[in-house]
């Protein structure tokens, strides 16, 4: 029975150690919903292999492996949408209306919880709702609406990547 | 040390001098360059000869350091910035003025310690990962410049 769980608790090791990244880093950083619903994709494929392997199929598991599979699918393009950012309001409005600038994107109705980003005719709206001071969920724009958005969200990535750190190497100069 | 350049070329439909100041604004470089992380410790005016910056670049999922100087800048003309480090870049912009906006070349001159190339193999993946940054850059300039 234990043997038959260790690729769940896998799974679920994996989620809190990226949750944990993010929240002891003190760096400005961003968690992406997107990104744990791969994670998560990760309890069926494993369910798969062991079906493969001659484990007997449990209803209750294959359906609660089906319902997580639908709602990933069906959610996907809106979770992907999904970013929790570690931050100040002030920060990241000033960054973004930096960015907008720099893109030559029209950053209009701002308040503190909103704002529409203009490209030519098009337009779509950026949500924000603060979590507890430092925290930030943001819900980003569509971006089928305009290539600028997509550079806007690529620069976000910069400005907020994931928890997990990276290999540094510096250079030296000559 | 190994020498490669990388190349690309895209029309924008915008003039030249509009084309060479956004390239040669420091500030913008992180909003069209997609394998750079971030720029810091700007020294000197944006665009100008001589300015010197620090940047993080990531590639393959490492990121790396170092320092980077304009070299040239003729408004609406030629602009070329150096990173300096163990992998030495030269980056030129060279913008011509048509019909329909501008026609911009990109050129990316780079050099890499031998070392580097003949412990890991890296020359060919380097080069194409080079190029497919230049091509991406000079996409990501029309979008930005166009509209």
């Amino acid at each position: 029975m234990e043997e038959s769980y260790f690729p769940y608790w896998i799974v679920i090791g994996a989620i809190t150690a990226y949750l944990l990244l993010f929240l002891v880093t003190t760096r400005p950083v961003s968690l992406r919903c997107g990104r744990l619903g791969w994670i998560l994709l990760a309890l069926p494929a494993a369910r798969g292999v062991m079906l493969l392997a001659g484990s007997p199929p449990q209803l209750s598991i294959e359906a609660s492996l089906a319902t997580v599979v639908i709602l990933i699918v069906l959610t996907r393009k809106w979770i992907a949408r999904v970013w929790i950012v570690r931050t100040t309001t002030a920060d990241f409005w000033e960054g973004l209306e930096n960015a907008c600038r720099g893109l030559f994107l029209k950053c209009d109705e701002r308040t503190d919880a909103r704002c529409r980003l203009r490209a030519g005719e098009q337009s779509a709206e950026l949500m924000m709702k603060t979590i507890g001071g430092r925290f930030q969920c943001i819900l980003l724009p569509p971006l089928s609406v305009h290539a600028k958005l997509t550079l806007l969200v690529d620069w976000l990535a910069k400005q907020y990547p994931g928890p997990v750190p990276r290999v540094r190497i510096i250079l030296k100069g000559r | 040390m190994s020498q490669s350049t990388v190349q690309t070329e895209v029309s924008i439909n915008n003039t030249p001098e509009a084309v060479i100041g956004y390239v040669a604004d420091v500030n913008n470089r992180l909003l069209f360059m997609p394998s750079l992380k971030s720029i810091s410790d700007i020294e000197g005016e944006a665009s100008a000869v001589g300015t010197t910056w620090r940047w993080k670049w990531v590639m393959l999922g490492v990121e790396f350091e170092g320092a980077g100087r304009c070299l040239e800048h003729m408004p609406g003309q030629q602009y070329s910035f150096t990173t300096e480090g163990g992998i030495t870049s030269t980056f030129s912009f060279k913008a011509t003025a048509t019909d329909d906006g501008t026609h911009l070349a990109i050129r990316v001159d780079f050099d890499v310690p031998e070392s580097l190339l003949s412990n890991l193999g890296l020359e060919s993946l380097l080069a194409s990962l080079k190029k497919g940054d230049a091509d991406q850059a000079a996409q990501n300039l029309k979008v930005i410049l166009e509209d």
